[in-house]
């Protein structure tokens, strides 16, 4: 069995699919809190370990829908799981920027437990957050295919299948966003 | 806001030009000046290397898991390559200076437990050894000092496939010479019984020499081996659009799993599509490829690991023989496929009844339920060339045919999967009428391809008639065209089988050998297969006399000509074992499957499927000399290999498990054998059966159900048995049906209704008498369920020289030890009670105790024999004798069995009179 709330987050997910919006948020927060929880519990466990965005990614989806999981469902799921990435690595750097100033108490443990200050990495990365903010104002399918890749993990063909268009189309929009976001972190 | 909207057609169109040409192009266009302006900075940014999102994302994600260390044993890590699911991947130069070997650093991530570690380096000597031009090597590995594994692979400087291709656009022979490579690669792997588990171009890298690397072979299953202690469901790596269909269920992961994922990528490289369906554009340049091409590919990524090639040279013989234009053998149907298609459709002898003594049960391996396989365009191309594999003119001519009469049945959805194929068949049988008989040995081998297709359909009928007309008339023109029609006429004969027409499938297996014997006197593995099929369909007609001498010759065939053909023989062996553990001959059975396992393990790999059949052989042999501790582990350890090396449901599975039931059954532990049961049927419904399977189950149900006193719900599953024999109407003189009305009579028995049950298990015995003969086991176990009958029945007249009888024809078929021995003293015992002779009672059960305490049987037998001599010591006033046998087997009793159950009730009852809390 996955860790836990397998179940819940399949019904999650399928009544999410059904069209309920609420189901999303409920599950955007728990993949949000186990997001951050394996962040901080692979430290504990190996130090040494690096753990991609990606990695993240799939270690949440493991965890919490099991390795076999369908894809209709696994597909949901990077949805989510690709947003709270976003959202943990965000909130981390954020953190770190903010110092001790303290502030947004409640999501900072793994800020708390890193005991790394903010630098320019976390710059970048918090101006990275805020182009995408941006684009998804005008284009919220790139910020989707961007999220999906890069926090997801997901390949462009995976990409493709989950937002229900062409490859074609995935390696196009990536491609003008890719060079949006650039121009965004570069000015 | 950004306005990307309206510039990214402009972008699209242009990004992929040189800077000269973009300058010019952006100047021409008609644009506003932040549009312009916005234009230029994108294709600008579009233009510069490296990836400043990721790098952004990755320092983020690095930020949160800062690096200790950036040395690894020996090495010192230079810089990220990349990360995966996996783990993350470094280039590393040697510490002590030598640096022209830079290798590939692989941080494994997830191996908590030291036992983890231990697995994960006993895989890393198993991965070292492979040594091959086309695999990047495993050259070192170990464990940071925090414990974390990495490996030290070759580290390959190349493109991942489909980039190479994408910069180098090649020919259809360069990229099947890159394939050749790559099916080398994983040859020499699955040689050392390594499969890669994760196949996928970016783990092909070519390099700038042409050269061919495969990387991270059996890494997927490291990570799985660290990670089993962890979870219980495993967290399978693999690659969607790759992975095989048992790999994407979570089933058991073979060779074949791989030749799949090589399936899709040789279609990908060909035509840059996975799917033979897919519609995006193409990566690479896109290649045409022709029927012969596409059915190489459908063969290796056949939805069930059993129909693609067996083996990685296998596939790349069938490329080599298309390249040289030879006919590919993508369809030929091979013979021991041939085999077990024939005893799958005949469904041989059935697992019997569950009384005590099973008298086991035989072999039905239905590996393929033709009518599940999800035919589409690529196999019916197949199957068109299957036809006349010699003949690829006449293939081309039948292929074209069938994609008419394909267009002509669904023209919206043609070459489509959702084509029903009997619509496809019913289209073509039509066709095939309405063509004008120019020429008559075209339609007559179309018609023969039909006939098969709809045999496999289960549709027999059409099957027949179309096979018939197929055959009528037909004369060998030479000697390989007579031995393709044998095929045929084997065909026929299963075909005739299934329609219960004994004669006529007879005759065509008659032909068939006949033909091989004249056109082929010298082949004895012909031979061997037409005697194997003339012995199944005696089998089918009922007279396994005939049938065992048949396979016999078969077998003593196989071992005097010492046939090369393993597998012909191993088949032999297990059809010979099974048939005589069926008629009771335990100890011959025991000896022939025991051969068989023994040519097995001199031939085969010691996980080889074949060696399954024999096992479970073996085990039926076992369970026929009365030994099912003995026929226990075995089924298990078949069980077990069975999900280890082909699948964990399907017909095997349910053949199994249903033993495995039975055997359980037989030691008296009937909730396992309840649940075992439950899973067989699980593996069942999987599976699909026929009514003739479906009644044995529920026979064997209603057999457990007795077994521990629900009566009522054992009549019910026997009713539900027989109208199911009913509804595929089932013949009187069946076998199964004979076995089942046994049940029936049995239990009928044990509820009281003594006359009708004594009724029929004679009329029973007399049917047996004239179809098995006297010295069948059948005729025993009838003879002794009389007299077993005769003992509840108080009636010593009649049961005294029943109960003779059985003993004097069960030691003709079983060992002295076998359980119904001590089961007859029971019954003498009770025969002796009624003629207060309590000293020859006393002895009897003395024996039955004794036999039953030593013999390995089930501990339920004896706590019912060890209370009746509580029964027979209350009689001879010792009742501190009496309480204390009582006393041992109650508990076993209660456990076991129901109230209602006639033993324990009776035991219960003289519980009560002793009193004293037992």
């Amino acid at each position: 069995m996955a860790e836990s709330s397998e179940h819940d987050v399949t019904r999650l997910i399928n009544r999410w699919r059904a069209g309920e919006e609420d189901a999303r948020v409920t599950l955007m927060d728990l993949v949000y809190s186990r997001v951050r929880a394996i962040a901080g519990q692979s430290l504990r466990h190996t130090p040494a370990a690096t753990l991609s965005a990606t990695e993240l990614a799939h270690e949440a989806l493991m965890r919490m829908l099991g390795g076999d999981a369908p894809w209709e469902n696994r597909k949901h799921f990077f949805n989510v799981v690709a947003q709270a990435t976003r959202q943990v690595l965000v909130d981390a750097a954020r953190k770190r920027s903010a110092g001790k100033r303290g502030g947004n108490v409640d999501r900072v443990d793994i800020a708390a437990a890193l005991n790394v200050s903010g630098g320019k990495d976390d710059a970048t990365l918090l101006q990275l957050d805020s182009a995408l903010t941006e684009l998804g104002r005008s284009n919220p399918r790139q910020v989707k295919m961007i999220e999906l890749v890069y926090f997801g993990g997901l390949d462009r063909c995976e990409v493709a299948a989950s937002l229900g268009v062409s490859e074609g189309t995935v390696d196009r929009d990536l491609r003008l966003a890719k060079a949006w976001l650039r121009t965004a972190l570069e000015s | 806001m950004p306005e990307l909207d309206h510039i990214a057609e402009h972008f699209q169109r242009l990004c992929g030009l040189s800077e000269e040409l973009q300058r010019v192009e952006v100047e021409r266009l008609d644009l506003q000046d932040a549009d312009h302006a916005l234009l230029v900075r994108l294709l600008a940014a579009d233009r510069r290397d490296g990836d400043p999102v990721q790098q952004a994302i990755n320092e983020g994600a690095l930020a949160l898991a800062p690096r200790a260390s950036t040395r690894v044993g020996a090495w010192q890590l230079r810089r990220e390559l990349g990360s995966g699911g996996m783990g993350t991947v470094f280039l590393a130069e040697r510490i002590d200076g030598n640096f022209d070997q830079r290798v590939a650093i692989k941080l494994l991530r997830g191996f908590p437990t030291s036992d983890s570690i231990r697995r994960l380096r006993q895989e890393r000597q198993i991965l070292a050894e492979l040594d091959h031009p086309h695999i990047a090597r495993l050259l070192d590995g170990g464990e940071t000092a925090d414990g974390q594994p990495w490996l030290a692979m070759e580290f390959v400087d190349g493109l991942p496939l489909l980039d190479h291709l994408r910069l180098q656009p090649t020919r259809l022979r360069d990229r099947l010479q890159l394939f050749d490579a790559m099916l080398d690669a994983v040859e020499h792997a699955h040689q050392h019984l390594i499969v890669h588990r994760d196949l996928k171009p970016a783990n092909v890298l070519v390099t700038p020499d042409g050269v061919v690397k495969l990387l991270d072979f059996g890494i997927a299953r490291l990570i799985e081996t660290g990670e089993q202690g962890q979870r219980s469901t495993s967290t399978r790596i693999f690659s969607r659009g790759y992975a095989s269909p048992e790999q994407k269920a979570g089933a058991t992961i073979t060779t074949a799993s791989d030749i799949y994922s090589l399936g899709v990528m040789l279609r990908e490289l060909l035509t840059g599509q996975r799917k033979a369906d897919a519609e995006s554009p193409a990566a690479i340049e896109a290649l045409k490829i022709d029927a012969e091409l596409a059915g190489i590919i459908a063969k290796a990524t056949e939805m069930k690991p059993g129909d693609r090639y067996s083996s990685a040279s296998e596939f790349r013989d069938d490329l080599d023989r298309y390249r040289q234009g030879r006919p590919i053998r993508a369809a030929a149907t091979t013979r021991s496929y041939r085999i077990r298609k024939f005893i799958g459709r005949h469904r041989l002898g059935v697992a019997a009844s569950v009384v005590a003594l099973a008298i086991g049960t035989a072999f039905v391996w239905r590996l393929d339920r033709e009518r599940e396989r999800a035919l589409h365009a690529e196999s019916t191309a197949q199957r068109a060339l299957a036809a006349s594999e010699q003949d690829a003119a006449s293939a081309r001519a039948s292929l074209e045919f069938l994609t008419d009469a394909l267009t002509a049945a669904a023209p919206d959805v043609a070459m489509s999967r959702q084509v029903g194929v009997r619509d496809l068949l019913d289209a073509a049988r039509r066709k095939l009428e309405a063509r004008s008989a120019v020429d008559g040995s075209f339609t007559q081998r179309l018609q023969r391809l039909l006939a098969t297709l709809y045999a496999q359909l289960g549709e027999t009928r059409i099957a027949r008639d179309l096979m018939r007309a197929g055959l009528e008339g037909i004369a060998p023109a030479d000697s390989a065209d007579a031995l393709r029609l044998a095929d045929d006429y084997e065909e026929y004969s299963s075909i005739l089988g299934l329609v219960e027409d004994g004669a006529g499938s007879l005759a065509a297996a008659q032909t068939a050998a006949g033909w091989r014997e004249q056109f082929a006197p010298e082949d004895d593995v012909l031979r061997v297969r037409s005697l194997q099929t003339l012995g199944m369909v005696s089998h089918r007609g009922g007279k396994d006399e005939e049938a065992i001498d048949l396979i016999r010759k078969a077998y003593r065939l196989g071992f005097d000509k010492s046939i090369a053909d393993v597998d012909s023989s191993i088949e032999s062996a297990q059809l010979l074992a099974s048939l005589l553990a069926t008629r009771g001959d335990c100890e011959e059975a025991l000896k022939v499957a025991d051969g068989g396992l023994a040519l097995a393990k001199a031939k085969l790999p010691s996980d080889a499927p074949s060696n399954l059949p024999l096992m479970r052989a073996r085990a039926s042999a076992l369970n026929a000399c009365g030994r099912p501790t003995d026929a226990e582990p075995v089924l298990r350890e078949a069980i077990a290999m069975q999900e280890r090396v082909v699948a964990a449901g399907g017909s095997r599975m349910m053949s199994l498990t249903n033993d495995l039931a039975v055997t359980l059954n037989d030691l008296g532990r009937y909730q396992e054998a309840a649940e075992m049961l439950s899973r067989s049927d699980k593996a069942m419904n999987e599976v699909g059966l026929g009514k003739l399977d479906e009644a044995v189950s529920w026979t064997n149900r209603a057999g457990i159900l007795e077994n521990a006193g629900d009566y009522t719900g054992s009549l019910g599953a026997i009713d539900n048995a027989i109208n199911l024999l009913d509804a595929d109407h089932i013949a009187a003189d069946h076998q199964v049906r004979r076995r089942i009305e046994r049940s029936r009579a049995r239990t009928l028995g044990l509820i009281g209704q003594r006359e009708e049950a004594w009724n029929e298990l004679s009329r029973l015995r007399e049917l047996c008498r004239s179809i098995e003969g006297e010295e069948s086991g059948e005729f025993a176990m009838l003879t002794w369920q009389l007299a077993s009958l005769a003992s509840r029945a108080k009636d010593p007249a009649r049961g005294l020289p029943l109960l003779e009888e059985s003993e004097r024809l069960w030691s003709a078929l079983v060992p002295p030890s076998h359980p119904v021995f001590a089961h007859a003293q029971r019954a003498r015992a009770e025969f002796a009670v009624l003629r207060h002779a309590y000293g020859e009672a006393d002895l009897a059960l003395a024996k039955a105790v004794s036999a039953l305490e030593q013999g390995a049987a089930s501990p339920v037998d004896l706590a019912i024999a060890r209370a009746e001599l509580a029964g027979l010591r209350v009689r001879e006033h010792r009742p501190l004798e009496a309480r204390q046998l009582l006393g041992q087997s109650m508990p076993v009793l209660r456990k076991a069995l129901l109230p209602a159950e006639v033993n324990r009730a009776r035991a219960e009852r003289l519980a009560g009179e002793l009193g004293g809390g037992i």
